[in-house]
C-alpha cells in the first residue's frame, strides 16, 4: 500500500474543465508550454513502479494530483499488522495497514473509486516464520473490522487477491467473521470484478467464482474449495443457478500439490465456469500423493483441461517436477 | 481437423522419456514455457542436513529428460533430424501448426527450505551453469570427448552429482544444448536467501555468455 497520506495526495481532485492544461506560470514569468492531459498520462504512467516519485508529483497541480492518486491507489495490498520498533511515547505498538486505509478512504473517499486490485494477504517474511501460526491470522483477528468495511467501498474493483501464509495450515475462510465472508461474496457478485488470486487459502466456497459473472482470470495456489453454500458460508442461500451463462475463463494459472484437492476442483470448476476458451494456461502440478489411483485421476483432469481449450490455448506454461521421483509419468499424442 | 485428443501412457522403460508432448494439438499455440528443476534443495536428506549432504544431492535426472524430450518435439521442422521427420509422417494428415513465437525452457533453481542460510549458495550456482556452459561448448567440437574432458576440471560438482547420475546428466544437457536453436529464451530462476553480489553475478555473465552466442536468450532471475 502506499506509505504516507498526506494532504496534497489524499485532497479531492478539482473538476479539470477541458482535457488541456492551461500553461503554468514559472517563477520567472515565461509560461510551461501545455500539453493535452494524455501526455501528462502516459509520461506518470512511466512511474507506477516508483510510488515516492509520483507522490512527489502530486503537489504539483489538481491534474497531477489526479493523475498520482489514480496510481498510487490502483494496486492495493492490505498486508498484516507490523510491529513498531521503539515507540514513542504515546505511540501505537503497531500499525494496522488495513484500519489505516479505511480511515484513508473514509477521509477521501473518492480514492475508493481508484482501486482496480485489492489484495488481502497474511504472508509474511521468513524473519517471522517460525511464530506464525494460522489460528492468529489478523484477517480472522476480532479486532480488525477493516477489511469486510472496505470492500462495499471499492466500487470499480477489478480484482480481488486473498493470500495466505505458506508456514503453518492455510488461511482458513471459514473461520472469518460472516461480515467480511459476505464483504467479499458481494464483491465477487459485482460484474466489474474479472480476476480473482486465491492463494494459501482453505475452505473456500466455490459459489465464491461462480458468482463474478464476469470472470476472465483464475490464480488458484493450493486452495482448498468446499462445495457448502447454506447459510453458514454466506448468510444466506445461494443460487448457483442465478448466473447464466457461466463466466468464460480466459487466463487460468493452477498450483497444486494435492491430487485430491485438484481433481476435485477440476471437476466442479468444469462443470460451473466455461473452460473451453482458455488462451494463458499455467499449470504447477507436483504431486506429493502416494495414492497412485488418485494420482492418475488427477492426471487425467489435466489432460481434459488441455483438451477442452486446445483450440484456444495459445499460451502454456508447463512446471514439470522430477517426475521419475514423483512417478508423473504421461504422453500427449494424437490419436 | 481432427478432434485433438489427449491420452496417458507409461513412458518406455528402456528409455526415460516421461513426458512427451506433441504441440500439433494445440493450433493457436504461440508461446510455450517449460520449467523444471535443475536442483533442487529438498533431494537432499532432510532441512537440517548440512551443506555437505545437500551438496550431495543428484541433479533431478528425468527432469532434463523431459526437457529434452519436449524441445524435440516442438522445434521447428528444419531443425529436427530425419527419425523426427519420419515420425511425424503418420499424423500428416493434421493441419499446419501455428509456428511458435517463443519457447521458453525455465531451469529452476530452488535453495531454500527454511529459514536458514542459503544451502547451494551462489558460489554453487555459479560452478552448475558453469558446468552447463562448459559441455555445452565442448558438444560441439566431440560429444564423446567432451564426456572424457569436461568431467576433469569440475572436481568439485562431481561430488554433487554424484557417480550414478553423472554420465546420464551430462548427455541430457549435451541434447538439451544441441536443441538449443529451438528455443527463444532459457530462463535460469534461482531461488536463493540473500541477495546476489556484483562479483558471482558477473562470473555468470561470463560463463553464460556462450549460449547467448549460440542464440540462445537469457534471464538470469534471482529470487530472494
Amino acid at each position: 500500500m502506499a506509505g504516507d497520506w498526506n494532504d496534497t495526495i489524499l485532497s479531492e481532485p478539482q473538476e479539470l474543465a477541458t482535457h488541456t492544461q492551461i500553461p503554468s506560470t514559472t517563477t520567472d514569468g515565461s509560461n510551461l508550454i501545455s500539453f493535452p492531459t494524455e501526455i501528462y498520462e502516459s509520461i506518470l504512467d512511466e512511474l507506477v513502479e516508483w510510488p515516492e516519485t509520483l507522490r512527489a508529483c502530486a503537489p504539483v497541480s489538481h491534474l497531477f494530483a489526479q493523475l498520482a492518486q489514480k496510481l498510487l491507489f490502483s494496486c492495493i495490498c492490505l498486508k498484516r499488522p507490523t510491529r513498531v520498533v521503539n515507540p514513542a511515547p504515546g505511540e501505537k505498538l503497531y500499525v494496522q495497514p488495513s484500519i489505516g486505509f479505511f480511515r484513508v478512504l473514509s477521509s477521501s473517499p473518492h480514492l475508493a473509486g481508484y482501486v482496480k486490485s485489492l489484495i488481502v494477504s497474511d504472508a509474511d517474511s521468513f524473519k517471522y516464520a517460525n511464530t506464525y501460526r494460522e489460528h492468529r491470522s489478523w484477517i480472522r483477528s476480532s479486532s480488525d473490522h477493516a477489511v469486510h468495511q472496505i470492500l462495499p467501498l471499492l466500487a470499480n474493483l477489478e480484482e480481488l487477491g486473498l493470500a495466505g501464509n505458506t508456514r503453518d495450515s492455510r488461511l482458513d475462510f471459514l473461520a472469518w467473521g460472516s461480515d467480511l465472508r459476505m464483504g467479499i461474496l458481494e464483491r465477487c457478485s459485482s460484474d466489474r470484478l474479472v480476476k480473482i488470486r486465491l492463494a494459501y487459502v482453505r475452505n473456500v466456497p466455490f459459489s465464491l467464482l461462480v458468482l463474478a459473472p464476469r470472470l476472465e482470470t483464475l490464480r488458484l495456489k493450493n486452495v482448498l474449495f468446499i462445495s457448502d453454500l447454506d447459510h453458514t458460508t454466506f448468510g444466506r442461500a445461494v443460487d448457483l443457478q442465478e448466473r447464466h451463462p457461466p463466466a468464460r475463463l480466459k487466463h487460468v494459472s493452477v498450483t497444486s500439490t494435492d491430487a485430491e484437492e485438484w481433481s476435485a476442483c477440476y471437476a466442479w470448476l468444469a462443470s460451473h465456469l466455461d473452460l473451453t476458451h482458455i488462451k494463458t494456461l499455467e499449470l504447477n502440478i507436483d504431486f506429493y500423493d502416494e495414492d497412485e489411483e488418485m494420482v492418475e485421476e488427477a492426471r487425467q483432469a489435466i489432460l481434459n483441461l488441455l483438451s477442452g481449450c486446445s483450440a484456444t490455448l495459445e499460451t502454456l506454461r508447463l512446471f514439470m517436477p522430477d517426475l521419475e521421483e514423483c512417478r508423473f509419468t504421461f504422453r500427449f499424442f494424437m490419436s | 481437423m481432427h478432434p485433438p485428443h489427449f491420452s496417458v501412457t507409461l513412458s518406455s522403460p528402456n528409455r526415460p522419456r516421461p513426458f512427451e508432448f506433441d504441440v500439433r494439438a494445440l493450433p493457436v499455440l504461440r508461446n510455450l514455457q517449460l520449467s523444471s528443476w535443475i536442483w533442487y534443495a529438498g533431494q537432499s536428506t532432510g532441512i537440517h542436513t548440512t551443506m555437505s549432504s545437500a551438496a550431495a544431492a543428484p541433479l533431478p535426472l528425468s527432469a532434463l529428460h523431459t526437457l529434452t524430450s519436449i524441445i524435440s518435439q516442438t522445434l521447428p521442422p528444419n531443425t529436427r533430424d530425419e527419425g523426427e521427420h519420419d515420425r511425424g509422417s503418420s499424423s500428416s494428415s493434421y493441419p499446419p501448426h501455428t509456428q511458435l513465437e517463443a519457447l521458453t525452457i525455465q531451469l529452476v533453481i530452488h535453495d531454500y527450505l527454511g529459514m536458514s542460510s542459503s544451502r547451494l549458495g551462489w558460489e554453487e550456482f555459479a560452478r552448475v551453469v558453469e558446468a552447463l556452459a562448459a559441455v555445452g561448448r565442448m558438444s560441439l567440437e566431440s560429444e564423446r570427448e567432451a564426456i572424457q574432458v569436461d568431467f576433469r576440471p569440475m572436481m568439485g560438482w562431481e561430488t554433487m552429482l554424484g557417480e550414478v547420475y553423472r554420465r546420464s546428466v551430462w548427455e541430457s544437457v549435451f541434447e538439451f544444448v544441441r536443441s538449443g536453436t529451438g528455443a527463444t529464451l532459457v530462463v535460469v530462476v534461482a531461488s536463493l536467501l540473500g541477495k546476489s553480489d556484483d562479483l558471482v553475478e558477473g562470473l555468470l555473465e561470463e560463463k553464460l555468455g556462450w549460449l547467448r552466442e549460440k542464440g540462445v536468450g537469457l534471464v538470469i532471475h534471482a529470487e530472494e
